[in-house]
Formats: C-alpha cells, structure tokens, sequence
C-alpha cells in the first residue's frame, strides 16, 4: 500500500512542479518586462532597478525559482504590490472559505449524482431516467454563476429563504453560518452532479449487464443487495476517478460563484490581482489553488486504491 | 422517448442555424446602435421599441445580444482551434508511433487534465492583458489533452486495419499515412468530441467575461452583459436572465448535436 502511494506521488510531485514552473514562466514573459510594467510608462531607471531588485528579478532564473518555490512551500509568498501585505497571511485566512465552498459542493454533488445515477441505471428506459438525463444535460449547459444570479434573484430577494450575499462567520452562530453557505455550495455543485450522475449510471448499467450481476440475481439474492453491495461497488470506482477531474472544475467554479456571494475567499483575490497586475499575488494564488487540487487527486486516487483492488497492480 | 429526442434534436439544429445567421448577419440586422444610451430608460420592460428590454445604460438589449454573438462564437472558435491544434497531432503521434513516447505524451495530458482551466486562462491575463483572444487561446490548451485522448484512442482502433497496412506497402511516408489515412478514419469521436468542447468553451468565455477579463467593455458581449447587470441585481433581477437563457439555449443545443451525431456514428 505505502509503496503504490509513493509511486502515486511520484506522478503528481512532478504535475506539481510542471504546474509551479508554468505559473512561476509566465509572469517572466511578461510583455516589456514585470519591473516596467509595475512602474509604469515614464518611471525612471532608477525605479524600475529598484523594483526589479525588490522583486528578486536581477538574479539569475533558475536561481530565482527555486528560492520562489521554497519560499512558498514555508508560507512566505512576499508582499502585494498594491497594499503591501503579506500575501501567505491573506491566503491563510482566505483559503478555508474556498475549500470549504468547494469541499461542500463535492460532497453535494455526490450526495445527489450517486442516487440519481443508480436509479437512472435501475429504471432504465422509464420516465424517471428521462427526467434524471434531460436535468443533468440542463445542470451541465447552465453555468454555475448565472444560477447563483438567478438563485439569488429567487431565494433571497423573492423568497427571502437565504441571505443574498456574503458569508457569516462560524462565529455568527452555526446556522448562520450554513444558511449563508446553502446557496454558494449549491449552485456550485450542480454541474459537478450532473457529471457524478452520468458516471455512476454508465459505470452501474457496466455493472448490471456483467455475469456475476446474473449470477447474484439467479442464485436469488435480494435486488438491495444486488444493487448496493456487487454494483454499486463495482460502478464506485469510474465515479471516484471522476471526483479528482471533477476537482479542478470546481475550483475554476469556487472563483466564479465566490465573485457572486461576495464571499471573501481566494477568488476575489486571484482576480483582484489579474486585473491590477499583482503578479505575485496571482502566482502564489494560482500556486496555492494548483496545490490544492492536486491533492484532492491524490487523496481520490487513495480512495481508489482502497475500494478496488484491481487498481493497486 | 426517440422521438422526442428527435424533435430536441431539430430545434437544437434551428437555434443554431439562427444563431449562424445573427453572427453573419447581425450587426447589419441589428435594430439600434449597440452603444447609444438612453438613461432615461434602464432596465427598460420588453416593449414594441426594444423586444427584450433595455440594460443598465437604457441600451437595446437584443441589439447587444446580437451583436456579441460574434465575438462569442469567435471566442468559441480560437478555443477549439487550439484544442485542435495541439490535441489532435498530440494524440495522432501517440496512438501512432506508441511505446515509450506513447507512454510519456499521455502522463504529460493526466498532469494537464488535472491543471484547473479558468486559473490558467486568469494567470495568462495577469501576463498579457484582458482579452478574448489570449483567454480563449488558454482555455484551448487546457482543453487539448481531452482532445489528443480521444483522438489517440481513435488512431489505436483505426492503426492496425488493412487498408493502414496496405499504404505502409505501398511506402507512402508516415505523416502521409498519419493524416491521409489514419485520421479521417479516426474522425467521428474526434467530431463529436469538438461539438462538446465548443459548449464547454462557451461556458468557459462567459464565465472570464463576467470575471472582466475577456472581451472588453463597451462593446457588447455575452459575458460582459452578465457581468453589467450582476451590480444590479437586486433592483433589476430580469436584466440578468435573458443573456443567461441564450447561453443557456446555445449551449444545449452543442451538446444536443454532439450527442446525435455521436448516436450516428456509433449506428455505424
């Protein structure tokens, strides 16, 4: 077990790094230069060397990444241009708020797409498949931050269930605290859903046509038992490897629906700093978010390996 | 059921004919100037004078919405050009040559699948500046893994057939038979692929457009309609749906054509 999780590490240490060097080349590719770009158009010398010192960008390349890299890795991800912050302190109190929008919708998107998938796989070719098709074609063509809007529209302003923006503190009280994460979470897992439910009904019909189906249901065992324990277990695992693709949508999702509710996570951040061209914000953000759904891939591909043996070879 | 899918799949046909015709024809058809104001009139109700309403500067909603029909679909199109670009001689030369190279070309598409597209494509906005063109050029690569996939499983089905075999005899070059051969062999999942990575790159161009930094304002967008009436939308929630709803609408109608013409190959 510990030896095929190191072998796992070892593919995603180096799709870490690939994604640590991209974001770390980018910003060196910068048209005119960062320094110039940061200083403006008629700074002086002087400034620009004086930024390009500040920024470490004088030194040599290599030289440049490594230090950026181990920095990061320790939580030092330097200073805003803008406001002169610290930028690891801004992301630690950030990122909880975006894992746990996206860690929710996950959990969401499963706790819907699983049954509505196995039912679709069980009644096959009656209504309610056509139903649970046609609503996840929709949950897939709507995007996610245009239902957020109109949610918003519906259950805050018309109904007044939820409030419409922003997100209440666990120290607001508890149910504050959910109620103002009912909408986020969501609207952010329902194409994440819609994808868990077309898996789990492809992976269970798979399941249902195989022999040992035939067999279970010709020895007479019950169709629970049938359903749940020999197909459902064996249609987990294309479920499963889904969530980890599923991750980095709703991480690229999180951004988006975070934009809508207000909700001061690493979203705003990351787009803050595109649009007034913090780049060492936007590199530490993009590093972080990368980091984060690599290792919900890994802790998937973990998962895998416990409920298939099949996959541990 | 079939039939009723069918008749989802004519309307999907019509909406995007109608669609193809407003990206021609639309800034010609248009009824008003996309950016004349009239601030005595936000959020104007649908009238006779502008069918679906007016936006938060009281200009004409369906004109806006026509005229950025084009930059949507051009948008569309830079993605799955790249995608295609990069994926399909990704997955040719994989599928194709296979062995070690194989091997190494598929571990490098994994590590990029699981790479979140919209952070990528804002990363490279920080670096180049807001604009359709470098976001969709982005969303494209990210989207060329998928792509190479499909396109290497083809080649894998297609590689070993005799009619392959024969052009090898016949001594024809590699990348001739590659792409004279091998490819349009491997055509049709590669078709059905693109139809829904189009849909997908709708999504993906509207999403950065409400983020700001795709197409730039004033001019008139699908995105940026979004984006200028979320500010609003407690005192006008409509303004918000009707760009919602032809996203919406387009992009089922992608994924409904991906899908019948995925049902006809497969017939095959």
């Amino acid at each position: 077990m510990l030896r095929i999780f190191l072998r796992r590490l070892l593919i995603l240490v180096p799709t870490a790094l690939f994604g640590s060097i991209l974001i770390f080349a980018l910003v060196q590719v910068i048209p005119g230069g960062a320094a110039e770009t940061i200083a403006g158009d008629d700074s002086s010398p002087e400034t620009i060397a004086r930024i390009r010192a500040q920024l470490g960008l004088d030194r040599p390349l290599h030289e440049q990444y490594v230090q950026w890299l181990t920095d990061a890795l320790q939580g030092d991800f330097g200073r805003s241009l803008l406001d002169n912050r610290q930028i690891g302190a801004d992301i630690a109190e950030r990122l909880p708020h975006t894992l746990e929008l996206a860690i929710t919708a996950l959990v969401i998107a499963l706790l819907i797409g699983i049954p509505l998938g196995i039912a679709s796989a069980i009644y096959r070719r009656s209504v309610l498949e056509g139903a649970i098709t046609s609503l996840s074609g929709l949950a897939l063509a709507v995007p996610e931050f245009w239902m957020a809007m109109v949610s918003i529209n519906l259950f805050a302003i018309k109904l007044a269930w939820f409030p419409a923006t922003g997100l209440e503190p666990w120290s607001a009280g508890w149910d504050n605290h959910i109620n103002s994460m009912v909408m986020p979470a969501l609207t952010l897992s329902s194409g994440a859903a819609a994808v868990v439910t077309r898996f789990t009904r492809s992976g269970m019909i798979g399941a249902l046509d195989s022999h040992y189906i035939r067999t279970a249901r010709s020895v007479g065992l019950s169709p629970a038992r049938i359903y749940l324990q020999f197909a459902f277990k064996n249609a987990l695992v294309p479920v499963v490897t889904v969530v980890g693709i599923v991750a980095g949508s709703l991480i690229g999702g999180a951004v988006l629906v975070e934009q809508v509710f207000v909700i001061p996570g690493l979203g705003a951040m990351l787009v803050n700093g595109v649009l007034q061209k913090d780049y060492p914000t936007v590199q530490s953000v993009a590093l972080v978010l990368t980091i984060a759904v690599i290792l919900i891939n890994l802790i998937v591909d973990m998962a895998c390996l416990v409920l298939d043996p099949r996959t541990r070879n | 059921m079939g039939n009723r899918f069918r008749i989802g799949f004519h309307l999907a046909v019509a909406f995007l004919t109608l669609l193809a015709f407003v990206v021609v024809f639309g800034p010609a058809l248009a009824p008003y100037d996309p950016l004349a104001q009239n601030l005595r009139n936000p959020f104007g109700p649908p009238t006779w004078v502008n069918w679906l309403g007016t936006d938060n500067l009281g200009r004409d909603v369906l004109t806006r919405l026509m005229i950025g029909a084009r930059p949507a679909l051009t948008g569309v199109l830079i993605a799955v050009g790249t995608a295609a670009l990069v994926g399909v001689p990704w997955g040719l030369t994989a599928g194709y040559i296979g062995g070690l190279l194989d091997n190494i070309l598929m571990r490098i598409a994994d590590a990029l699948l699981v790479f979140p597209g919209l952070i990528l494509a804002l990363v490279l906005t920080a670096v180049f500046g807001p604009s359709l063109k470098t976001s969709m050029i982005a969303i494209g690569f990210v989207y060329s893994p998928i792509l190479a996939r499909v396109v290497r499983s083809g080649v894998l089905v297609v590689r070993n057939r005799d009619y392959v075999v024969v052009t090898r005899l016949y001594g024809l070059s590699g990348w001739h038979r590659m792409w004279q051969h091998v490819l349009p062999n491997a055509a049709a999942p590669i078709i059905v692929q693109i139809t829904l990575l189009m849909g997908l790159s709708l999504l993906a161009q509207i999403g950065l457009g409400f983020l700001g930094v795709g197409l730039q304002p004033p001019n008139p967008s699908w995105g940026g309609a979004l984006a200028e009436s979320f500010p609003y939308i407690i005192v006008s929630p409509q303004a918000s749906i009707v760009p919602g709803v032809v996203v919406v609408l387009t992009v089922l109608s992608l994924y409904r054509v991906g899908d019948e013409l995925r049902d006809r190959f497969t017939r095959e």
